[in-house]
């Protein structure tokens, strides 16, 4: 019997090895390969997911050896290139702190072209669990069938949080942690049974709310948790689209007015400041500092829409925020100026450790995800200047982004793949301020990023598994009960 | 003797029914397939197959789909649901015969088919309903062959479990048959636990599916009653013969359809409009107040979406043909729509964008229908045809950056009117879409800024009530170029009005395919 096993074996190598072609006589090109998506040079977590790329150009083959200081990996195949996680974990595990080589051989027309060696560096930083993000058809008004998923970034495994077929007719949009933690979950439900969802503490403890009150301008929007869990900062917003004749823009979406406001989840209220609730002006994105000192949001004057839209220009602020009382700071500080920068801000983010702030800067307007000039920039809180983020940005669309809890990895959507479908990629960053070039989120198939028809949207890192009681969830929105925000006029 | 008589029956209203249904698609229901296999995406992938998995009835939506794709190909739509049909019959059949039900099988059989015939009457109706219905009754089958008890019962609640995971709502045919099978066995409690069990597998499988409950019970789909729906069948069929480029066929069809329908005209004026011939013919049928557009946006109907983008293609507005694509798409099965896909790929093409254009056409490679058609339209093989349609097209894209809500379609064609005024198409979707709205200012407006001297009656007349209205001096009509003859004729049309005091059918056999008479009578506001 053993005999018979050792020579089934020998046999199934012969034939794997069989089905390799060797690499002979190959023209030297003194290139990188082209390959899809693009890992030549990146730098990526110790605890990724492999990644399998395919030969962007037609081939017949495609020869790939991935060179550790241990181990050897060597994958022969006619399209992508599939590594197995365990012997990827390995690789990666010998390897922290050092860089794989990874050398790519094409064979087409019955010749091998062998390109420039690249190296993938592992950097001892580690990345959180994974990412919650949605999934929805690029950037028009309506949705049918849409979701919020959570993937871990370990393996290629994508789950359901929520999808709109559980309240159908829905949209699921803006949904945020308390420092990527998924115990403290906010999101929201559009339409007939729209509501934001609060889970302040673990699967069981959701609260179905009407984020409209008497003296806000719309429902809650844009949220952002403050570290200590009480607060969550929103932005009300009276939002259209639009949409541009030429080509590059195609979809401009525009607050007619918007103003912001922090719920206080302890005594169920609205905190309403005159301040960031000006006539004059449009208030959006509102975040958090750190340390909860601090909230930044981004400010406009207000124009006329549509005539003036192209003159709407968001300026980087800042107003004190005492926790202890709820209470608001006397003034607003402006950071970065509209007017200095001719240009308009979205999307701030701080880093959980406190140095810096990352926003989105872009020609004119509120929504930057469809101007393909969005850029990501990078502020540093201490010495307060900001600098394009040239090592990740693209000739198209940087948008939405979120860092990691450690601050070293940030993730951001991006069009650059085909211009229409934003995809999402992590980058490094290093105790000073330099980002690593980015690498697009890893797929089990590479192609998988061609044939999906949704577009990644507002991706955030969560350091361990959601949990939502999906059951309750839905039977609660569909009942169509909600709790009221009640609200509390500060000075 | 009888026995033999009694089969040769059998088999002939089995071949009656089946030529019937045959007949029936075939002959008067054959668009509906068109647009049934147009308004899904089935891709050779392994990534797209594992969809899915993400619902219940993986098996019963991957064959159903599998076989909707060939719905393109004359004939085989009905065909295929014919076969499909029998196939259920025969199942059921066999599955009551099983059940010693043999006396009532074959007319149960008929029933069964006969049903699940009527609900493909209705457009949205998906083919995995029938395979879903196979599919449990094949589990049914095996399970008949199961000779021991006790094998039979764990049996029995494994296939519930697969029958719902493979067929969805099937597992509830596969249980009511196992019920009906052993009904005259002991031990009813194991009968109701299967019950139990079919309905409460799905239910607590809601939350890993996401689904509601009543959609959960329910997957992938039942059937409505309803009646043939010769209407949405006129629609599909002006569609598709618009689609194919059968415009006389469109003509055809539009005389023979009540023309009060929007859709009616709308590809009435698209065909009329590609022969530059939309203001000579606007009159000659029924055009609806609101315009020349179907209103599109959230609210707007799948048939609507689907069909609206038309007359953004043949103008030349590659934005809102975009848009209309995208919303079509995401309202389709699956947010995945075949036709949407094409036009986005060609929307792509001709506005240069390779990379979106690469992205559309490489999912149609992955077609078993559309690989030939992506080919020929891959950037840097491109056949002659195509890159003359690609160049004669991007003649008419908009070079002019505004912002316009999506549905300010005057703004759009004004658009494409300034970026090339020699956009016929556009020209006259502007001035006629004025004109149906009664919008005479408007028109007046547009005409003077684009117009390039056509000499089209139905512009005159119009003019006519716009200079009569400002009162204005007959240098003016000199200046539009108006005749004498047309004068006179208004003149008459006016004296008529006037002496009758606005009575129509004073007006109606002389005037009745005048600008003047729609003015005064139709679609009043």
């Amino acid at each position: 019997m053993k005999h018979i096993n050792i020579f089934l074996f020998v046999l199934l190598s012969a034939f794997v090895t069989s089905c390799t072609k060797s690499v002979t006589n190959p023209i030297d090109c003194n290139e990188y390969p082209k390959i899809y998506p693009d890992y030549v040079n990146v730098t990526i977590p110790q605890n990724i997911a492999p990644l399998n790329f395919m030969a962007a150009p037609s081939v017949d083959l495609l020869d790939v050896v991935i060179k550790g200081t241990k181990t050897t990996l060597h994958f022969q195949e006619d399209q992508a290139i599939e590594i197995p996680i365990k012997k990827w974990k390995n690789i990666l595990k010998e390897n922290v702190g050092k860089s794989l080589t990874v050398s790519v051989c094409f064979y087409k027309n019955k010749q091998w072209k062998k390109y420039k060696d690249f190296v993938i560096h592992i950097s001892g930083d580690t990345i959180d669990y994974g990412l919650v993000y949605r999934l929805i058809a690029p950037g028009y008004e309506v949705y049918s069938k849409m979701g919020i998923y959570q993937r871990n970034l370990s393996n290629f495994d994508q789950t359901p949080i929520i999808e709109n077929t559980l309240v159908t007719g829905s949209c699921v949009n803006c949904h945020a942690f308390k420092h990527n933690n998924p115990d403290c979950v906010s999101f929201h439900v559009r339409g007939e049974h729209g509501a934001t969802v609060l889970q302040m503490n673990g699967p069981g403890s959701e609260k179905f709310m009407d984020t409209k009150t008497a003296k806000t301008i719309s429902s809650c929007v844009y949220p952002y948790w403050h570290p200590d869990g009480r607060y969550i900062a929103y932005s009300n917003n009276g939002t259209k689209q639009a949409f541009h004749s030429v080509r590059n823009e195609r979809i401009e979406v525009v607050d007619k007015e918007s103003d912001i406001v922090v719920y206080d989840t302890k005594e169920n209220k609205l905190l309403l400041c005159p301040r960031i609730m000006t006539k004059g002006a449009f208030e959006t994105f509102p975040v958090f500092s750190a340390d909860g000192k601090k909230l930044y949001f981004c400010s406009a004057y207000a124009k006329k829409i549509p005539d003036q839209y192209k003159e709407i220009k968001y300026s980087l602020c800042s107003i004190d925020f005492d926790a202890e009382h709820g209470t608001f700071g006397n003034k607003i500080d402006t950071l970065i100026s509209a007017h200095s920068t001719g240009k308009s801000i979205s999307f701030p983010r701080p880093s959980f450790d406190g140095k810096y702030l990352m926003f989105v800067m872009f020609d004119y307007g509120n929504f930057s995800i469809w101007h393909r000039e969005a850029d990501l920039y990078l502020l540093d809180l201490k010495t307060g200047k900001y600098r394009a983020m040239t090592e990740v940005n693209s000739n198209n669309t940087e948008s939405f982004h979120d860092w990691s809890t450690n601050s070293r990895w940030f993730v951001f959507s991006s069009r650059r793949d085909d211009g229409l479908y934003t995809r999402l990629y992590i980058a490094h960053i290093d105790a000073n301020g330099k980002a690593s070039k980015p690498f697009m989120l890893p797929q089990r198939n590479p192609m998988q990023n061609v044939y999906n028809l949704f577009s990644y949207n507002v991706p955030e890192f969560i350091i361990r598994p959601v949990k939502i009681n999906v059951k309750r969830t839905g039977s609660k929105l569909m009942d169509k009960k909600r709790d009221k925000f009640g609200y509390k006029e500060v000075k | 003797m009888r026995s033999r008589l009694s089969i040769y029956y059998t088999y002939g209203i089995i071949a009656l029914w089946a030529i019937a249904c045959l007949v029936f698609f075939q002959g008067f229901y054959s668009y509906h397939f068109f647009y049934k296999e147009q308004t899904q995406l089935f891709l050779f992938s392994a990534d797209y197959l594992n969809t899915y998995f993400s619902k219940p009835a993986w098996l019963a939506c991957m064959g159903g789909d599998f076989l909707t794709q060939f719905f393109y190909y004359k004939f085989a739509g009905a065909a295929i649901l014919t076969i499909v049909l029998l196939l259920l019959g025969d199942f059921t059949r066999r599955s009551f015969e099983c059940c010693m039900c043999g006396r009532f099988s074959f007319v149960i059989a008929l029933v069964v088919m006969t049903v699940e015939a009527v609900f493909y009457f209705r457009a949205d109706f998906r083919l995995s309903s029938a395979v879903a219905l196979i599919g449990s009754m094949g589990l049914f089958l095996l399970y008949c062959l199961i000779c021991k008890e006790w094998i039979k019962w764990v049996v029995a609640v494994i296939f519930i479990i697969l029958a719902y995971w493979m067929f969805g709502y099937g597992c509830f045919v596969f249980v009511l048959l196992v019920v009906l099978h052993d009904i005259s066995q002991p031990k009813g409690w194991i009968k109701l636990a299967l019950l139990v069990l079919a309905v409460g597998f799905p239910l607590s499988m809601r939350a890993h599916y996401l689904l509601t409950w009543q959609t959960s019970l329910s997957y992938p789909g039942l059937g409505t009653f309803q009646k043939p729906n010769f209407t949405i069948e006129n629609i599909f069929a002006l569609d598709n013969e618009y689609y194919f480029g059968n415009y006389d066929k469109v003509l055809k069809i539009v005389h023979q359809s009540d023309k009060s329908l929007p859709e009616v005209s709308y590809f009435y004026n698209l065909v009329q409009a590609r022969r530059g011939l939309l203001p000579d013919s606007l009159l000659n049928i029924s055009q609806q107040a609101q315009g020349l557009f179907m209103k599109l946006g959230p609210n707007a109907s799948m048939i609507d979406l689907y069909i609206g983008g038309e007359v953004f293609d043949l103008c030349g507005d590659m934005t809102f043909d975009e848009h209309s694509a995208v919303l079509a798409n995401v309202f389709s099965s699956q947010n995945r729509n075949v036709r949407m896909v094409k036009r986005l790929a060609e929307v792509n093409l001709v506005n240069n964008d390779t990379a979106a254009a690469l992205k559309y056409l490489r999912i149609l490679q992955k077609t078993f229908v559309y690989r030939k058609w992506s080919a020929r339209r891959m950037p840097g093989s491109q056949t002659p045809a195509v890159k003359d349609y690609l160049q004669q097209k991007r003649q008419y894209i908009n070079r002019l950056d505004t912002l316009r809500n999506a549905g300010n379609y005057r703004l759009v064609l004004a658009g494409l009117l300034h970026s090339n005024p020699q956009n016929i198409a556009a020209l006259d979707y502007l001035l006629c879409d004025d004109l149906l709205r009664k919008d005479i200012s408007s028109f007046k407006k547009d005409y003077d800024t684009f117009f390039l001297l056509r000499s089209k009656r139905l512009y005159q007349e119009a003019l006519l009530i716009y200079l009569a209205g400002t009162k204005a001096k007959p240098e003016e009509c000199i200046k539009y170029h108006i005749s004498d003859s047309l004068l006179k004729e208004f003149n008459e049309y006016t004296a008529i009005y006037v002496q009758t005091k606005g009575n129509r059918w004073a007006l109606r056999d002389k005037f009745g395919h005048t600008y003047w008479y729609y003015f005064h009578f139709i679609n009043k506001r």
